[in-house]
Formats: structure tokens, C-alpha cells, sequence
């Protein structure tokens, strides 16, 4: 992989997650990260993203701006989703319990699940007035 | 996203392609179910040209594979690509959910409950 990093801001719309696909493909294809990372890191970051988006209004202050940053280093892939809005911790969420038969399932908590076990990191910290939410894949 | 609906044998096909993810997962939602509630009493989810699904799809896949169990149906799903395949396992519905690995297999399995009813 090239080392190197990618950053924008996004709007608090749940359109924007078709920016962050097409975000996420360039940079796959600029640092030459592999497919099957890359669809790991698009569907974190979209999962992330949708989260803020559709919590976010909920819990006042809402979140006026999204920054994402992705980079490349040393075989790992590292993405950073920061908001200002009120404090939210999403890996408090309580985990879906998979085990359950198709008729307990419930539908909540699928999201952020993925995320906790498809990347290989993933970190919550409250800085000031804003919640950075990390996380990275190790490339083989 | 697209969703194109067939019918082989009494049977119900849905086939997706593209991406499902929260932009589009209500009009999966709603096109699923109406099949679901359609009177046939199997729905097979042609997954062979989804690239992409993210959790608003997956509780999609959930909520119409729940309403055919309850209705006394069966919905069954094939064709994951390895991507698609990656995420059904980690959120266990390789377990819950029947999954076949092509269209082909769907198939052969499903048949003979059509015909004998």
C-alpha cells in the first residue's frame, strides 16, 4: 500500500454516505489497499456515519459537521470519524445477541456490532465539544 | 439498487443487485414483504449481484425472513459473494437464516416442497 491520508467534511445527511462509498474507492485506489479491506472500511465508515446521522438529532446538541480522515501506514488501514455533536459512545451499545433463533432476533445493534468485529481496532474518546471515534485493519 | 421479482414454480424470486444500504433499505423493505405477503409460501433471495449490504439491509433480510416464518413460510437466500457471505457470519445468519451457496443449489432444494404442494 502507498502511504498517505484523505480527509473531507460531510454534511449531518444521510445522503452523504454515498460520498463516503465513493471516498472510500478512490482512496482504495490511489493507496492500492485491497478489495476485501476496503469493503471492511466502507462498510465501518458507513456504518459509523449513519449512526451520527440518524442518533445525532436525538440527543441535543445535533451534529452540524462530520470530519472523516482516512490513512495508510505501516500495513494498516486507519479511519477517523469525528462530530460535535452531544457526547455518544457507540460501543456502550449493548451487542446484538447473535445466538438467539430467528424468532428472538432482534434487528437493533446490527450496525456497530459489524464494526467492533470486522476492523481490528476500534476506539471512542471525548475531546472537548467533539467525539472521535477511530478505528484501523491490519493489510495482509 | 435493483429488485427484480420472478416466479418459477410457485415460487417467489427476488433478485437483488447493486448496493442495499440506508438510502434504499425501505423500498427492500417494502418490496420484500409485499412478496412475503403474497401467498406463496417460499421466497428466495437471489443475492448473486448484491456487491454491497450494510445493517439497514441486513435487518431488512431479517424482518422478511421472520414475517415468512410467521406466515408459515420459508425464505431462503443464495449466491452471497464473499463480501455479503463475510457479513451474514458475522452477525450469525449463516445460522438463522437458510443460505444457499448458488441459485442453482437454491433451487434444487426448494423444488420439491413446491411441487408436492
Amino acid at each position: 500500500m502507498r502511504p498517505g491520508s484523505l480527509s473531507t467534511k460531510l454534511h449531518v445527511k444521510l445522503g452523504e454516505t454515498q460520498l463516503v462509498g465513493r471516498m472510500v474507492r478512490e482512496f482504495g485506489h490511489w493507496h492500492d489497499v485491497p478489495a476485501d479491506a476496503l469493503f471492511i472500511i466502507n462498510l465501518s465508515l458507513d456504518e459509523v456515519v449513519t449512526n451520527i446521522v440518524t442518533h445525532s438529532p436525538k440527543r441535543p446538541p445535533g451534529a452540524r459537521e462530520i470530519l472523516i480522515r482516512l490513512s495508510t501506514h505501516d500495513g494498516e488501514v486507519s479511519a477517523e470519524v469525528e462530530d460535535d455533536g452531544a457526547a455518544f459512545n457507540p460501543l456502550k451499545l449493548p451487542p446484538p445477541n447473535i445466538a438467539a433463533p430467528l424468532c428472538e432476533r432482534s434487528p437493533g445493534g446490527l450496525g456497530i456490532h459489524l464494526v467492533r468485529s470486522l476492523m481490528d481496532q476500534v476506539n471512542y474518546r471525548r475531546i472537548g465539544r467533539r467525539n472521535h471515534f477511530t478505528m484501523s485493519k491490519r493489510v495482509a | 439498487m435493483t429488485i427484480e421479482n420472478e416466479n418459477i414454480n410457485g415460487m417467489s424470486i427476488a433478485r437483488l443487485s447493486g448496493h442495499v444500504d440506508t438510502l434504499n433499505a425501505a423500498e427492500l423493505e417494502s418490496s420484500l414483504l409485499s412478496l412475503a405477503e403474497s401467498g406463496k409460501k417460499q421466497l428466495l433471495v437471489d443475492c448473486t449481484s448484491l456487491d454491497y449490504v450494510n445493517s439497514a439491509g441486513l435487518r431488512v433480510f431479517l424482518l422478511v425472513a421472520k414475517r415468512m416464518e410467521s406466515l408459515g413460510g420459508t425464505c431462503a437466500f443464495c449466491g452471497l459473494s464473499p463480501n455479503v457471505k463475510l457479513v451474514f457470519e458475522t452477525i450469525g445468519f449463516d445460522r438463522i437464516l437458510t443460505v444457499h451457496d448458488t441459485r442453482e443449489a437454491a433451487l434444487a432444494q426448494m423444488r420439491p416442497v413446491s411441487t408436492a404442494a
